[in-house]
C-alpha cells in the first residue's frame, strides 16, 4: 500500500481500516509525513488495538527512513527461524515478521500453528495471521474458527480473511453473526464468503450495505462488488446511482458501471439523470457518456455500436416527450386554459423531432381521460414547426394575457434578444396574471436568471398552485437553503399540483427523504393519499421507487391503484421490470392478473422495439424461468437461513406487510407509559399552535424584525398617511404606531383615502430594514 | 471477447503484454502464466495494459488475487503501465494500487524495479 492510501485510512472513522494501514505502515511505510501523522495519532488514536500496533509502526517506519538493514534475525532453517520468533520481544517479533528473513514463507508453513502460539500480544498475532494468509495449511484452518470472535478485531478481519478465501463453507454457521458486525470492512469480508455459499443472499446484504447511511460503508460495497457477478450487481449499482448524491461515491460507481459496459444502462442512467439536481445531472451524464465510449471501444455490439447510439439518441428524446407529456396530462384536469396553453406551447415546439411526433401518436392509444385525448390529439395535428410570435418587449403589455403567455413561454428562444426586458417587466409588476408571473417563472429557471428570489418568495405564499409551485421551482434553483427550511408546509398542500412539486424539489436535492415522504403517505389510512404518491412517483427514477410501488399493489389490492400503479411500468418500460411484474401476477388474488399480464407483455414488446431484450429472448422460456425463481423466493421466505438479510437484518422487511392497526399497537406499545399525558399535552399544543397560526392576529400583537414573514394573515387597524399615483400602494399608521404599506391592483387606493381610518386583512411578506410592513391585500374589513 | 497475453523477459522483470478485453478468462491465463513465472523464480512483474481495450469487474478481481499472490506470497514486485484514466480509477478503487505500482511507460517501471 502506498504512504498516501496508508495516511488516507488512518484518519477513517472505522478502526478496522485504521489497523490494516498500520499493518500496511509497519510492512512498507516510509515517508516522513506518515511518520508524523503516527506521532499525531499516538496522542489522539481510541482504539486500544491500534494503539498497541502505533509504537511498532513508528519504529518500522523510523528504521526504513534511516536506512537501517534488518540484519538480526538470519536463520538457516525454518526450525531456527521459529525458535528465534518464539524467544523474541513483541517488537522483535514484529521485525522478524516484515523482515528478509521470511522471504521464503512456503519453508515456515508447517510451523504456522507455533508462530500463532508463540506471538506476544494480538497485534504480533494478527501480522502472523496477516503474513501466512495466502499459504495457510488446510490442516490448521479448524484452529481459526475460534479467532473469529477474538476480542482484537485484526485478529477477527485476518482469520475471516484466511477462511473465506480457503474454506468458505466452515463460517456458514458464523455468518449471521458475521453479516451483522458495525464494521464495514468485516462486514464486506463476510459477504464475499456468502457468495461461495449463497449469491443470492450475499447480494442481498451487499445491496444493504449499498444502500447502509455511511460512505465508509457504500464505499466497502463498492470495492467488494467485483467479486460478485456483475449483471447481478449491475441493478443494485443502477438504484445507487439514483438514491447517492455524494459526488465521490458516484463516479466511484461509474466506474463501475463503465468498466463493465452494458447497452442497457445508459437508458437506466438517462432516466435517473432526468431526475436529479442540476450536478447530479452532470456526473451522470459523464458516466452515461464513459459507458458509451467503452461500449464501442470493446466493440461488444460486434460493429453495430453507431446503430445503437443513434437508437439510444431517439430514445431519449421520446423519453423525454412521453415523461413531460403523462406530467402535463395529469396536470390537466386542475389546469386553467391558460396553464394548459402553456403546456401545449412547450410541447408543440419539441415537434420538430420526429421521435417526440411518433410518441405523441402513440399517445393517442393511451388509456386517459377524454379530455386528455383531445388535448394530446389536438398537439398531434400541429404542423411541425415552432410556435413564434412576431411581439417584442415594446409591444409586450398590449397582448392578450394568452398571448403573453404565449410569448413568454417562448422567451428562451436564441432569437428573443429582448428577454431579459420582457421578464423584468412582468416581474415588477404585481399586478400580473399569477398565469403569466408562473410562465415567466419557469423560463427564468431554463435561461438561468437568478434574479428574481425576492418576487419567487412572496410568490410562494400565492393561492394560485400554478404560481406557487413555479416559485417552488424557481427558489429550489436559486434560493435551496431558504425554500428547504419550509418545505415541510407545501409537502402537506393538499392541492396535488404543489404537493408534486414539494416533493419533486425535495427528491433533487435529498431522494432518500423524499422516498420516506411517498412511503408515508402510503402508509396512511387514505385512497386520495395513495393516489396523489403514485403521481407524485412520476418524478423519480422508476427505478428507486419501483420496489415501494410493488409492495404497495401487492399489499393494497384495488383495482383502480393498480391501474394506477402500472401505468408508471408502461411509461417507463425497463427489462428488470419484467419478472417483478410476473411476480406481481403471482402475488394478487383478484381480477387483476389479467391486467398485469396485458402490461408485462406491452412492456416486453416497447422493449423488443427498442431491441432492450437479447435477440433469443422468447416470453415463454422467460416465464418457465421465472416460475422456477419465484418458487425459490417463496422458499426462501417460508424457511430463511440463518444468514439471510431477513433474519440478520429483520428491519429489512416491508413495511407494509404491517397493518396500520399494527403501527397503532406498536407506537401504543413503545409510548404506552407515558400515552395518555403525552398525546394529551401534543394535541393541546398542537390546537393552541394551529389557532396561533391561522387565526389573524392584529398587528400591534407582532413584534418587528427585518426578513421575510411567515404568517397567512394580518389585520391592520391605521391610518392611510400616503397612496401612489397609480394607486397601487397604500401607507398606514397602525395604532401601535407601526408603518405598513399594502399593495393591491392597480387603482383599489382613492387619493380621497388619504388620512381615512381603515380596517384591512393582508397577507404579510416582507418587513424591510426600517421596520416597514410589506403587505399584500386581501379584503376590506370595515 | 479477444484477448491475448504475451510474457517477455527483461532480466529478472518479467514483462505480461496484455491485448484486448480483459476478463475473468483472461485473469485465469495470466494467473496460469504468472504462478509458473513465479515458481521459476521471477517475482518482479511488469503489467502492460497498452493495447488493452477494457478491463471489467471479474478481470480487475482476478488482477487483485494475482497481485496480492505476487506481493503477498512471494514478497515481490508488480508494476503496471499504459493504463487508460477508467482503469486507474478502477484499479484504484478496488485496492490493486496500493500493491502495485504504477508507472506511464514500461521503460519507467524498469526503472523503478531495477
Amino acid at each position: 500500500m502506498l504512504d498516501k492510501e496508508i495516511i488516507e485510512n488512518l484518519q477513517l472513522p472505522f478502526a478496522s481500516f485504521r489497523l490494516f494501514a498500520l499493518e500496511q505502515a509497519i510492512k512498507t511505510g516510509n515517508t516522513k509525513e506518515l511518520l508524523a501523522l503516527l506521532g499525531q495519532l499516538s496522542n489522539s488514536e481510541d482504539s486500544s488495538e491500534c494503539q498497541v500496533l502505533l509504537p511498532y509502526a513508528i519504529t518500522a517506519v523510523k528504521n526504513r527512513l534511516a536506512g537501517a538493514k534488518d540484519t538480526s534475525f538470519n536463520a538457516n532453517d525454518s526450525s531456527n527461524l521459529s525458535q528465534a520468533f518464539a524467544d523474541a520481544s513483541g517488537e522483535d517479533q514484529i521485525a522478524i515478521l516484515i523482515g528478509p528473513a521470511l522471504s521464503d514463507i512456503a519453508d515456515h508453513v508447517k510451523h504456522v500453528a507455533e508462530w500463532l502460539k508463540a506471538a506476544r500480544n494480538d497485534a504480533v498475532a494478527a501480522l502472523v495471521l496477516s503474513t501466512f494468509s495466502r499459504v495457510w495449511p488446510d490442516s490448521e484452518l479448524g484452529a481459526l474458527k475460534p479467532l473469529l470472535f477474538s476480542e482484537s478485531l485484526s485478529i477477527r478481519m485476518n482469520a475471516l480473511q484466511i477462511l473465506i478465501q480457503k474454506s468458505p463453507t466452515l463460517i456458514t454457521s458464523n455468518l449471521p453473526e458475521l453479516l451483522i458486525s458495525n464494521d464495514p470492512r468485516f462486514r464486506a469480508l463476510a459477504i464475499r464468503g456468502l457468495a461461495s455459499i449463497d449469491m443470492d443472499e450475499a447480494l442481498a446484504h451487499f445491496d444493504f450495505l449499498l444502500n447502509s447511511a455511511s460512505s465508509e460503508k457504500k464505499l466497502s460495497a463498492l470495492q467488494i462488488s467485483i467479486h460478485l457477478p456483475f449483471a447481478r450487481v449491475c441493478p443494485c449499482l443502477v438504484k445507487f446511482m439514483a438514491i447517492e448524491q455524494d459526488k465521490s461515491l458516484l463516479a466511484k460507481a461509474g466506474v463501475l458501471l463503465a468498466s463493465n459496459p452494458d447497452p442497457d444502462v445508459p437508458f437506466r442512467l438517462w432516466e435517473i439523470a432526468m431526475h436529479s439536481s442540476f450536478n447530479k445531472q452532470e456526473i451522470i451524464k459523464k458516466i452515461i457518456q464513459s459507458v458509451c465510449d467503452e461500449i464501442k471501444i470493446t466493440r461488444m455490439l460486434n460493429g453495430k455500436e453507431d446503430a445503437y447510439m443513434l437508437r439510444l439518441q431517439r430514445w431519449i428524446y421520446r423519453y423525454g416527450a412521453a415523461t413531460l407529456l403523462r406530467e402535463y396530462i395529469d396536470l390537466l384536469p386542475g389546469a386553467s386554459n391558460r396553464q394548459a396553453l402553456e403546456m401545449e406551447i412547450r410541447l408543440k415546439k419539441l415537434l420538430k423531432n420526429d421521435g417526440v411526433r411518433e410518441v405523441f401518436v402513440e399517445a393517442q392509444n393511451w388509456s386517459v381521460s377524454e379530455k386528455a385525448l383531445s388535448f394530446i390529439k389536438n398537439l398531434v395535428q400541429t404542423e411541425s414547426e415552432t410556435v413564434t410570435e412576431d411581439k417584442s418587449a415594446k409591444n409586450f403589455c398590449e397582448l392578450s394575457v394568452d398571448e403573453q403567455i404565449r410569448y413568454v413561454t417562448l422567451i428562451d428562444d436564441p432569437e428573443k434578444t429582448d428577454a431579459a426586458e420582457v421578464l423584468l417587466k412582468i416581474m415588477q409588476n404585481i399586478m400580473t396574471e399569477p398565469d403569466l408571473s408562473a410562465t415567466a417563472f419557469r423560463s427564468a429557471l431554463r435561461m438561468g436568471r437568478s434574479d428574481f428570489v425576492e418576487v419567487a418568495r412572496t410568490a410562494l405564499s400565492s393561492d394560485n398552485p400554478n404560481l406557487q409551485s413555479a416559485a417552488l421551482e424557481y427558489m429550489a434553483e436559486f434560493a435551496t437553503d431558504e425554500l428547504f427550511i419550509k418545505l415541510g408546509q407545501y409537502l402537506k398542500s393538499l392541492d396535488l399540483r404543489v404537493k408534486r412539486t414539494a416533493l419533486r424539489v425535495l427528491k433533487k436535492q435529498d431522494q432518500d427523504q423524499a422516498v420516506s415522504s411517498l412511503k408515508a403517505m402510503l402508509s396512511q389510512n387514505d385512497m386520495q393519499q395513495y393516489h396523489s404518491a403514485i403521481a407524485c412517483m412520476i418524478h423519480f427514477p422508476f427505478s428507486s421507487v419501483r420496489p415501494l410501488l410493488l409492495e404497495f399493489l401487492q399489499n393494497f389490492q384495488s383495482p383502480d391503484l393498480l391501474s394506477a400503479g402500472l401505468c408508471l411500468f408502461q411509461a417507463n418500460p425497463d427489462p428488470e421490470s419484467l419478472y417483478l411484474l410476473f411476480r406481481l401476477q403471482q402475488q394478487i388474488e383478484y381480477d387483476g392478473k389479467t391486467l398485469v399480464g396485458e402490461v408485462l407483455d406491452s412492456v416486453a414488446e416497447s422493449l423488443r422495439i427498442d431491441r432492450r431484450l437479447g435477440e433469443n429472448f422468447s416470453m415463454d422460456t422467460a416465464k418457465l424461468e421465472w416460475q422456477k425463481r419465484y418458487r425459490q423466493e417463496l422458499e426462501k421466505q417460508r424457511t430463511p437461513a440463518p444468514y439471510s438479510l431477513q433474519m440478520t437484518f429483520p428491519e429489512t422487511l416491508s413495511a407494509f406487510k404491517k397493518s396500520s392497526m399494527d403501527f397503532v399497537n406498536e407506537l401504543y406499545d413503545r409510548y404506552k407509559g407515558a400515552f395518555n399525558i403525552y398525546f394529551v399535552v401534543v394535541a393541546i399544543l398542537f390546537i393552541v399552535a394551529g389557532i396561533r397560526l391561522y387565526w389573524p392576529v392584529s398587528s400591534d400583537q407582532n413584534k418587528i424584525r427585518a426578513g421575510a414573514i411567515a404568517q397567512n394573515s394580518l389585520i391592520i387597524d391605521g391610518t392611510v398617511t400616503m397612496i401612489d399615483s397609480k394607486g397601487e400602494k397604500i401607507f398606514l399608521d397602525d395604532t401601535a404606531g407601526k408603518q405598513h404599506v399594502v399593495l393591491a391592483a392597480r387603482g383599489t387606493w382613492k387619493k380621497n383615502l388619504k388620512n381615512t381610518r381603515l380596517k384591512l386583512k393582508v397577507t404579510p411578506f416582507r418587513i424591510n430594514q426600517t421596520g416597514l410592513i410589506i403587505s399584500q391585500f386581501q379584503a376590506f374589513e370595515e | 471477447m479477444n484477448f491475448s497475453i504475451v510474457h517477455e523477459q527483461n532480466e529478472d522483470v518479467g514483462i505480461m503484454v496484455i491485448s484486448g478485453y480483459f476478463s475473468s478468462e483472461a485473469g485465469e491465463m495470466l494467473s496460469q502464466q504468472i504462478e509458473e513465472l513465479l515458481r521459476n523464480g521471477t517475482i518482479k512483474f511488469i503489467f502492460d495494459f497498452a493495447a488493452c481495450t477494457s478491463v471489467n469487474s471479474p478481470g480487475a478481481a482476478s488482477i487483485l488475487d494475482i497481485t496480492l499472490r505476487i506481493h503477498d506470497d512471494f514478497r515481490g514486485k508488480v508494476f503496471i503501465t499504459s493504463l487508460r484514466a477508467l482503469m486507474k480509477n478502477l484499479f484504484e478503487m478496488v485496492g490493486i494500487f496500493p500493491l502495485a505500482g504504477s508507472a506511464e511507460k514500461i521503460e519507467a517501471a524498469l526503472i523503478e524495479l531495477a
